[in-house]
């Protein structure tokens, strides 16, 4: 009998899920709210012709947008393009081509899950509220695998259908999808980029990650692609990402003129914490940057961030790198600027960045492995040190 | 486990030495005054090394540094290191005394040596990295970076345009040491935002200590401004600036001690493990070979 009421009960739950994130409605809905926006009445969504093109067909200038995100529960994929759209919508309305999303842009999703808001509500962090939905032994990544495929078609038709609405490139941010590979089902930290026709233009995921997302049993990314938007080429790595020089390297090096980092981040804002992320990537490689914030509370979480496009300081006209930013660090937002690339490959050409491959080839990659060891050895024995002094 | 090292760490002007004699009682003051402060490392910043060399032929109307470096040759950078190797002896500490140009296969090598308390050469760091306009000069390139052992307590440095390269500070990092120090001199005006992209960063994603001390003033044609800083992760300093102390804004001279406790490092890397979340694999596949496709800099002839 207790089978049955299980089988009874994951069956409803297969149909609420399913029916929340149902591919067309999400569609038809994005649709609807585009046809009754004033803004566009009468626009043609061309973006290919707003990334102002040069003489020799190479795009030239390119308006670009970050949207800061506030973080909060939707009951269903219709609610959730209403977000998106809405926050979108912002930034099309100004000419922006390409549109930033921040990491976790998918979290809202979560509140498909039947109940899950009062759980949250209760208890005031994720992992409270799955142990004591699901019990002793289930965790974090269960909850995102259980969800994954409704979350996963529900995220990416909200941004699929808003990008052609409103003919831009958008980079969806990210959440926590599986991720099918020979090794199994895993789950990545994963974001999409979509083109201005709706069509899937690609998929990056994290290869850095927060110490939590470690230990829910989120797996990294195991490279940092790059992408053609309307022969722009631009990167996607995530958040934590950012702290790494390696990754903006390898970005720039594959061509990278634009390297967007989605972040959430859990921590009280301060400006010296926040500039350890994409401020000095984008000074030390040579590109621009766009950095989109997730803010707001959410399941036990402060998100802040000042979300921004940035530039070598060079090309910024305060001389801080900055070309525009949010006013806040907590608010719902949307900040965009021109990014003019013959001055970013001028500056290039001017003051190339020069390297030493023979230094690089005597400790580069073979002292990572035994540094990381030898680092974590040490944590291991001044904790050990402070224990005894305690005791 | 690593010793607290006590730094401390000279700004100065070279515009207000008229005579080498003024130079070395000067320099040996201020460094036995840092030492009665208890400094065990005294940092000098970059070219403070040459000043006296260029003070000695000051006659001959040295019009830059690389003219300096060209008259003085080999070695006159030899007598100015007898020089701070006897300071460093008669004062005890472990001296880094700035960086010299060297004349060097129809260019020039940015050195830095480091001097124990015995007065022992224990190091001779080349600069490794090069800016566009010290490529035109013919800055000739190392291809090694040393590091020194103070009591247990490591160092590396990185020296001028080498602080602004963050690989530098990685494999400092990656080679154990608690403390990067780095002798500077940037060109007027300041910036925080210039200073920031330098060694405050490489602190930051490394977690370790940056001493960085800034030539300051007018000199050869030249005027510099900088603020000498020592830097710490940002959990570790107050309102989480990344800076432990400084040389009052607006001086062209200063100087500091700053204590160098490496057990508080551990608490910054302790709560926000960075090493531990290397992707060492996507770096063998993917960073490796991209750097093929960048500039180089110039290497001895037997090194390219």
């Amino acid at each position: 009998m207790a089978r049955l009421i299980d089988s009874m009960k994951n069956r409803a739950l297969h149909i609420a899920l399913s029916r929340a994130s149902d591919p067309s409605s999400i569609s038809r809905h994005a649709a609807w709210l585009k046809e009754g926006d004033a803004r566009f009445q009468g626009r043609q969504p061309v973006p290919s012709t707003s990334i102002q093109l040069g003489k020799d067909g190479k795009p030239e200038r390119v308006v670009c947008a970050a949207i800061q995100m506030e973080a909060q529960a939707v009951a269903s994929g219709i609610r959730y393009v209403e977000l998106v759209y809405r926050l979108a919508a912002k930034a099309a309305a100004v000419g922006a081509s390409i549109v930033v999303f921040p990491e976790y842009s998918g979290l809202p999703l979560v509140g498909m899950l039947p109940g899950i808001g009062k759980m949250l509500a209760s208890t005031g962090s994720l992992d409270d509220a799955v142990s004591q939905a699901g019990g002793a032994g289930v965790g974090v990544l269960d909850v995102f695998k259980l969800l994954g495929p409704y979350v996963e078609r529900a995220y990416k038709e909200a941004f699929s259908s808003v990008a052609r609405e409103l003919g831009v490139y958008i980079v969806t941010g990210s959440m926590v999808l599986p991720d099918d590979s020979p090794e199994g089902e895993l789950m990545r930290a994963t974001g999409y980029v979509f083109g201005p026709e709706g069509e899937l233009a690609g998929r990056y995921s994290k290869a850095h990650l927060m110490p939590i997302e470690a230990e829910w049993g989120v797996k990294p990314a195991s490279s940092i692609p790059t992408f053609n938007l309307g022969g722009v080429i631009v990167s996607v790595p995530i958040c934590m990402d950012a702290t790494y020089f390696e990754t903006f390297r390898m970005a720039r090096f594959a061509g990278a003129d634009i390297v967007a980092i989605p972040s959430a981040n859990p921590e009280p804002y301060n400006l010296w914490y926040a500039l350890r992320g994409i401020w000095p990537r984008v000074q030390e490689s040579q590109v621009y940057g766009i950095g989109a914030s997730m803010v707001g509370r959410f399941a036990g979480w402060e998100f802040t961030g000042r979300s921004a496009l940035l530039a070598p300081l060079e090309l910024s006209p305060g001389g801080d790198g900055i070309l525009a930013q949010t006013m806040t660090s907590n608010e719902e937002d949307v900040v965009f600027a021109e990014f003019n690339l013959p001055l970013l490959h001028r500056l290039r050409a001017e003051d190339p960045l020069r390297f030493n491959l023979s230094l690089y080839r005597k400790y580069l990659p073979s002292l990572y492995r035994s540094a990381q060891s030898s680092r974590s050895a040490q944590i291991v024995q001044t904790t050990e040190d402070g224990t005894k002094g305690e005791n | 486990m690593s010793a607290v090292l006590s730094c401390g760490l000279l700004q100065m002007d070279p515009s207000q030495f008229k005579t080498v004699h003024d130079y070395q009682v000067s320099v040996a003051a201020r460094i036995s005054s840092l030492a009665r402060k208890g400094a065990d490392l005294v940092v000098m910043p970059e070219y403070a090394g040459m000043i006296g060399a260029s003070l000695e032929i000051a006659s001959r109307v040295p019009g830059s540094m690389f003219d300096v470096a060209r008259i003085v040759g080999v070695e006159g950078y030899n007598r100015w290191l007898d020089f701070f190797a006897a300071t460093a002896l008669s004062n005890r500490v472990y001296l880094c005394p700035g960086t010299f140009l060297v004349p060097s296969n129809g260019g020039y090598k940015n050195m830095c040596p480091f001097f124990s308390p015995k007065g022992e050469l224990l190091a001779e760091q080349l600069q490794t990295h090069a800016s566009e306009k010290e490529d035109r000069t013919g800055l000739i390139c190392g291809d090694d970076l040393a590091t020194i052992s103070i009591r247990g307590h490591k160092l590396g440095i990185a020296m001028g345009t080498d602080a602004w390269y963050p690989e530098v500070g990685r494999i400092l990092a990656l080679l154990g040491v608690d403390t990067i120090v780095a002798p500077t001199a940037v060109p007027a005006p300041y910036t925080v935002w210039r200073q920031t992209r330098g060694l405050w960063q490489v602190v930051q994603q490394n977690q370790v200590f940056g001493v960085e001390a800034s030539l300051g003033g007018e000199w050869l044609g030249t005027s510099y401004q900088d603020r000498s800083r020592v830097f710490a992760p940002v959990e570790l300093t107050p309102e989480g600036r990344g800076v432990l102390a400084e040389i009052a804004s607006g001086s062209i001279w200063g100087e500091l001690v700053a204590t160098l406790d490496p057990s508080i490092l551990s608490e910054a890397r302790k709560a926000f493990p960075i090493f531990e979340h290397f992707n060492i694999d996507m770096y063998e596949k993917q960073l490796s070979d991209a750097y093929l496709v960048g500039r180089t800099v110039r290497l001895e002839p037997e090194r390219r």
